[in-house]
């Protein structure tokens, strides 16, 4: 697979996973129907888990072809764990802002490394 | 924080000889309602039987993701705490996350005179569990675990037609248990689990576990863990046929609150046995 072909995509769902977790973020408290809120939570975490997948063939790339910029790619994989580690409901404001402030920062990398 | 679902059934001195309580516990996103029958029927027998909701779960359903399982293990090791001097003999039981507590308590209490664990949830891997539930270990980890929820199953853990309908009617009209798992509130749960699998070495007091063969919920992997690792001597383990995960509720509810007033009784009676015998010794050494 072409290293260009793999951007792209990354970027595609880089730049579907922002607007979708801004609508969860939104419609969280809104959805009152269990099945529709989980349905989209699981559309949102369906979209979360290729975000991930391709940020580690960028790393993994990144390692195979020892390019900095591609493996500083990586940590874009991590933070979404660390941010889940120190979440906690009372400050779900502020910990879902960080995340999507970290969503935005990778698309931003992506498109330099582009 | 207590709600008008909790319940204490204490005897007054002239209604029993027995000096015994049960601590019961409900299970996740449920309520005392769901342990009320089977507290009746230990309140019958002659046992004072105490059960209260845990934090979190309760009539405003945004609490329980404020809530960690730390939250749950203070509030029952405090119940414990404050019941136990009251007794001669104390029991806890559970259902599901209650039954996971009940094992936190004996492994940090020895003082406890039996545990009965139905339904122990240590691993979600019922067979009714969502398909999409392969995406649980990224949702779990990070911040989407507060967005997250998935339905309660269809069946609502029991295999009975006619009692589950009457639940699903009772559900709708109540607040007696949530037609939903927010995913914070499961990573509480796996997260007690592997805090309770760790020192299940240290559970020495007697205890019964019941499962059920087919649990929507749980597999039988739960109940074979906590039997194989635990030190009790006095273990016995019984397997269901016909039941889903609410065991109180379901065909074999006659037989499981049966096998609990038994595995009390032996307890009780061979206390009984072995402070007469004590007595007995005792006269036995003044004769002497």
């Amino acid at each position: 697979m072409r290293m260009s072909y793999l951007i792209n995509f990354t970027l595609f769902i880089n730049i579907l996973i922002i607007p979708l977790f801004f609508l969860d973020m939104i419609l969280f408290e809104k959805i009152e129907n269990p099945k529709k809120k989980g349905d989209f939570g699981s559309l949102v975490i369906f979209v979360l888990t290729f975000y991930l997948v391709a940020y580690l063939l960028i790393f993994g790339f990144g390692i195979y072809a020892m390019k900095l910029e591609y493996i500083i790619a990586g940590i874009f994989i991590i933070i979404p764990f660390i941010i889940g580690r120190f979440a906690n409901y009372e400050k779900l404001k502020f910990y879902s802002a960080l995340q999507l402030l970290s969503f935005i920062i990778s698309l931003g990398y992506l498109i330099l490394l582009k | 924080m207590s709600y008008e679902i909790d319940f204490e059934l204490r005897h007054t001195d002239k209604d029993t000889d027995k000096n015994c309580g049960v601590l019961l516990f409900h299970g996740l996103t449920g309520s005392p309602f769901e342990m009320k029958k089977y507290g009746n029927f230990l309140y019958e027998l002659g046992f004072d039987v105490f059960c209260y909701s845990f934090p979190g779960h309760g009539e405003n359903l945004d609490d329980i993701q404020k809530v960690t399982y730390k939250d749950w293990c203070n509030f029952a090791q405090e119940k414990y705490s404050e019941l136990r001097p009251q007794y001669k003999d104390f029991f806890v039981s559970g259902l599901c996350l209650g039954a996971a507590i009940s094992l936190y308590l004996a492994e940090n209490n020895k003082d406890l005179t039996g545990l009965i664990a139905l339904s122990t949830t240590l691993f979600l891997d019922g067979f009714c569990m969502p398909k999409r539930k392969c995406l649980m270990p990224i949702a779990l980890k990070t911040i989407f675990r507060y967005f997250y929820t998935f339905p309660e199953d269809e069946c609502l853990g029991v295999k009975n037609t006619t009692t589950r309908k009457s639940l699903a009617k009772l559900m709708s009209k109540t607040t007696i248990g949530m037609d939903n798992y927010p995913l914070n509130c499961v990573y509480e749960l796996l997260s007690l689990s592997k805090f309770v699998r760790k020192n299940l070495k240290k559970v020495e007091t007697p205890i019964l576990i019941i499962h059920s063969k087919f649990d929507n919920l749980t597999s039988v992997k739960s109940a074979k863990v906590v039997y194989d690792n635990i030190s009790s001597q006095n273990k016995k383990y019984i397997e269901l046929e016909d039941s889903y995960h609410m065991v109180l509720y379901d065909n074999e509810k006659q037989f499981v609150m049966n096998s609990v007033a038994e595995f009390i009784h032996d307890l009780v009676k061979s206390d009984k046995d072995e402070s007469i015998a004590e007595k007995d010794a005792n006269l036995e050494n003044a004769c002497v």
